[in-house]
């Protein structure tokens, strides 16, 4: 999926980790949380789920497991960015970020000083559709831990001093981000495909929406974001259910029983454009994007397994084949079938050097358009059934906090708790002539081309 | 690959490249096992029965620094070209099994080593086994591979180093840390001479390291260590050693005598930076203790929101919108000691480096305290806990040391040894080792 990295900077992505430490994802990666966690599943043998209900009535989904002595857990309050007001853009993020600056009895300092001397790592992000937190923590320090949530959760200081401080990070951030092609191209793809949409707007804000946020704003999202009714918890680890019903109830019954969610509306992505954008860099970026087809969509599999063909999967798919494989033109090529509350797209992209861009554009979309027109073989739709159904364990049940995490994604996607067996018994319902009807009706329509780079202007086929 | 899919990976990348400050493992840790063949290949088992997935890992005691002068991203390009084949097994092969069957698979180069690993099902294992002992000793690169991969390293060098100042930065920094060190040449190579690679390269840099005694086999996850060593036998006791003695001789570094300072300006840069280098010693260098200390020294200094360094200037002074410390010390040879710091508003860099210079004159005269030592102490006991969560962050761990010709001990007393370090041992590796003339100082400044 990725290339073959190197560890040029080790040290680095140490403080990166330590820095990123739980759940508290770097300002990017929290965006996509939930495209991460679409194919969510459970082989019946790995893990066993089971949905409890805690004495203050609060469900939660849970992994009892004795084998690391330790306590995970991940929940969502389902809401997110996208109930970011008008002209406060950032709202959602912001407030994520200042849920561990202060707490109860303590301030900012005596609460991340709590924290650390219980080895406790927690954190707060803010995606699209949701804010999500996590912790994790050793089993014999669970109850301090659940009680430093409760404060964080219910008696947050939200201090003025830190919301400048971290302010002025966002703002430095969103600065920054004008000047990162990549950056530059995500904005306008967003901006472009959801225009007028809350998902237009950036989750992290821009500098004016985010100097338009006051202390109050982010005091009511709290109380309109973080209830009961919109929040669901997975947890896995060294507990037994009992107990894990209590801890919960000590962090999380103390919240309001109803959030106060606006409507948010489905949304289809503006497609059938090209735009370039001049930006001298040493690589030009493309991004394409077709129609998706929505995780509660009945021939969401039947995408999933297309797109995987296309360019999914490791070393193996067609894009991987012929524009990296074959040709050495970039490094890191794929697709992606990505699903969001209200809203799915396909969409694929590479970087490359300025004077191979048309050229690697071009093999993109002709073999979208071979796709499109032929489908896969039966040899390549038998190798993705094999994949999707061996990948799901690999990449997913290796870790506590990835176990708890899925348990979030399955209840957030509404998918019922023995999903597992449906999940292999849909993938084997995927035709050959299902896939190819599929790639007919994505891939046929006028894509989103977005690039970006020295002025080397897209092909005619792009613009077509 | 979309923006998105890459951004999905970063935590992923993050557990692969992150080194956890030393190797650790909890007096109740896992049971390891080790074993080594008659071939000289070491053989690393670690139970983990949670899930029935198996991590199976080949590191060789090889890396960017110990390529020849003047072959800089030899290491990481073969890297690149064990994915073409071999004598028995065309191109692709050993990836479409491991896909065909949903597993993951990758590799990474780094200064002293280069590892290969897959994510698969248990019953997979013997299967990746074949092909990973296969392309120990049977390579085959066609002269077309080459040029079309090495297009590809261009590209990577592209988007992780000129696509970003900071990278660029420091890439000068090591070269000008490391006088004579091969650490101070990068991983990736440098442009001119990666252009300049051939097949003969990259064929003499694999015959004269990529041999089962120069090499470590990890093996974390769903199954038990018994049959981990008899599928190791029957599977990698048949290659060939091919290198009688492993040569890591390198070009030393003589001793610091004039600190150094760079200066980058460019026009992507919107809020200017300040670092600071230090040479020290690495776990595998240092006088016993020195290594601990300076682990808990940069944690009290800068590891976390409630370290000094960030209590005095992110929220207290609010002078700065990031400052901290870190200690490399996984390496061979040598370890780096880094500051960093990123002033908030209209803050001068100076500033932020007066600020930080004041810190590690206030260490070095008056030391730490008790408290913060023993809370630091007891926050790195803790994180081993968590390492045990995950078979990846354990074969990692286990497979880095080793590769270090470190042992699992090491790993196994390294809470005991932290245990053992005192405020004067902190105090005093601050006063040996962070001195100005050790130093390397990096500002990187927007193009104005």
């Amino acid at each position: 999926m990725i290339a073959r990295t190197i560890v040029a900077r080790p040290i680095i992505a140490h403080m990166l980790k330590r820095r990123l430490a739980g759940r508290a994802f770097a300002r990017a990666a929290a965006l996509i949380l939930y495209i991460c966690a679409t194919l969510a599943a459970l082989p019946a043998d790995a893990v066993e789920i089971r949905d409890y209900r805690s004495p203050a009535g609060i469900g939660f989904w849970m992994v009892e497991d004795y084998t690391v002595p330790i306590v995970t857990l991940a929940f969502d309050f389902r809401g997110g960015a996208s109930q970011d007001p008008e002209g406060k853009a950032g709202l959602a993020s912001l407030l994520s970020a200042m849920m561990d600056e202060g707490a109860g009895e303590r301030s900012t300092a005596q609460l991340k000083q709590a924290l650390e001397e219980r080895g406790i790592e927690a954190g707060f992000s803010a995606g699209r559709d949701a804010v999500s937190g996590g912790m994790r923590v050793l089993a014999g320090e669970a109850e301090p831990a659940y009680a430093l949530l409760a404060d964080m959760l219910l008696r947050p200081r939200f201090e003025p001093a830190s919301l400048e401080r971290i302010r002025a990070g966002y703002i430095q951030s969103a600065v920054r981000a004008r000047k990162d092609p990549d950056a530059v191209i995500r904005d306008t793809f967003r901006e472009m495909l959801f225009a007028g949409h809350p998902y237009g707007r950036d989750v992290h804000g821009d500098e004016t929406t985010l100097a338009a946020i006051t202390r109050q704003d982010i005091v009511a999202q709290h109380r309109r974001l973080m209830a009961r009714d919109n929040l669901v918890i997975g947890l896995v680890g060294a507990v037994s259910p009992q107990e894990a019903g209590r801890l919960i109830d000590l962090a999380f019954a103390g919240l309001p029983a109803k959030a106060e969610l606006m409507p948010v509306a489905d949304v289809a992505p503006q497609l059938g454009f090209a735009r370039h954008i001049a930006f001298p860099a040493p690589q030009a970026s493309v991004v394409i994007a077709y129609p998706g087809v929505k995780r509660s969509d009945p021939d969401f599999f039947t995408a999933y397994t297309m797109n995987h063909i296309l360019g999914g999967g490791t070393f193996s798919s067609r894009l991987y084949d012929e524009i990296r494989e074959k040709r050495g033109l970039v490094y890191g090529v794929g697709s992606d079938l990505v699903t969001l509350a209200h809203a799915a797209y396909l969409s694929g992209g590479f970087s490359t050097r300025p004077d191979q861009a048309a050229d690697a554009l071009a093999l993109m979309q002709s073999e979208i358009g071979r796709m499109a027109q032929e489908g896969p073989t039966g040899e390549e739709l038998e190798a993705a059934r094999k994949y999707i159904l061996g990948a799901y364990a690999i990449n997913n049940l290796d870790t506590s906090s990835k176990i708890a995490d899925v348990l979030v994604a399955l209840q957030a996607e509404g998918l019922p708790i023995d999903y597992i067996d449906r999940r292999r018994d849909s993938i084997e319902a995927v035709t050959l002539e299902g896939v190819r009807a599929m790639a007919k009706r994505l891939l046929s329509a006028q894509p989103a081309v977005i690039t970006i780079g020295a002025p080397v202007p897209p092909t005619d086929a792009a613009a077509d | 690959m979309p923006l998105f899919q890459r951004l999905c990976l970063l935590p992923v990348l993050l557990m692969l490249l992150a080194l956890p400050a030393m190797g650790k493992t909890a007096p109740d840790g896992p049971e390891v096992a080790l074993r080594t063949l008659a071939n000289g290949l070491q053989v690393v088992a670690i139970p983990d029965h949670r899930a029935p997935v198996v991590t199976h890992m080949v590191w060789y005691k090889a890396g960017s620094a110990d390529e020849p002068r003047g072959k800089s991203g030899i290491a990481h390009f073969l890297e690149h070209l064990m994915f073409k084949g071999t004598k028995k097994v065309p191109a692709g092969e050993f990836s479409r099994k491991v896909a065909e069957i949903g597993g993951q698979e990758n590799a990474f180069t780094s200064y002293d080593f280069t590892a290969y690993y897959q994510k698969v099902s248990p019953d997979a294992l013997e299967m990746v086994m074949g092909y990973e002992a296969d392309r120990m000793e049977n390579l085959v690169l066609a002269e077309d591979v080459i040029e079309t991969e090495k297009k590809v390293i261009l590209e990577e060098r592209r988007e992780r180093v000129d696509s970003s100042p900071g990278a660029i930065l420091d890439e000068a920094a090591d070269a000008a840390l490391f006088v004579n060190h091969p650490y101070g040449t990068p991983v990736i190579g440098w442009q001119h001479e990666m252009l300049a690679l051939t097949r003969d390269d990259a064929i003499a840099f694999y015959d004269r390291f990529y041999s089962p005694n120069n090499a470590v086999l990890v093996v974390a996850g769903d199954v038990d260590p018994k049959t981990v060593f008899a599928l190791a036998e029957k599977i990698y006791g048949g290659v060939t050693r091919r290198v009688a003695e492993i040569d890591h001789q390198r070009a030393a570094e003589p001793e610091p005598a004039v600190s150094r300072s760079l200066e980058y300006f460019d026009e992507r840069v919107t809020t200017p930076s300040f670092e600071r280098t230090y040479l020290v010693p690495s776990y595998m260098s240092a006088e016993p203790g020195e290594a601990e200390a300076l682990d808990l020294l940069s944690a009290v200094l800068g590891g976390s929101s409630s370290a000094r360094l960030y209590r005095k200037l992110v929220t207290g002074n609010e002078k700065a919108i990031s400052a901290g410390a870190w200690y490399q010390g996984t390496a061979r040879n040598l370890g780096k000691f880094g500051f960093y710091g990123r002033p908030r508003g209209d803050t001068a860099l100076d500033e932020i480096e007066a600020a930080i210079d004041a810190e590690i004159a206030d260490i070095i005269e008056n030391g730490v305290t008790q408290e913060e030592l023993d809370r630091q102490r007891n926050a790195l006991v803790k994180s081993v806990i968590f390492e045990r969560d995950s078979q990846t962050t354990l074969a990692q761990l286990y497979g880095t040391m080793l590769a270090l010709d470190g042992t699992i001990e090491d790993i196994a007393d390294w809470p005991e040894r932290l245990g053992r370090v005192t405020v004067d041992d902190v105090r005093d590796v601050a006063r040996k080792y962070l001195k100005k003339p050790r130093s390397v100082t990096t500002y990187l400044r927007p193009a104005s």
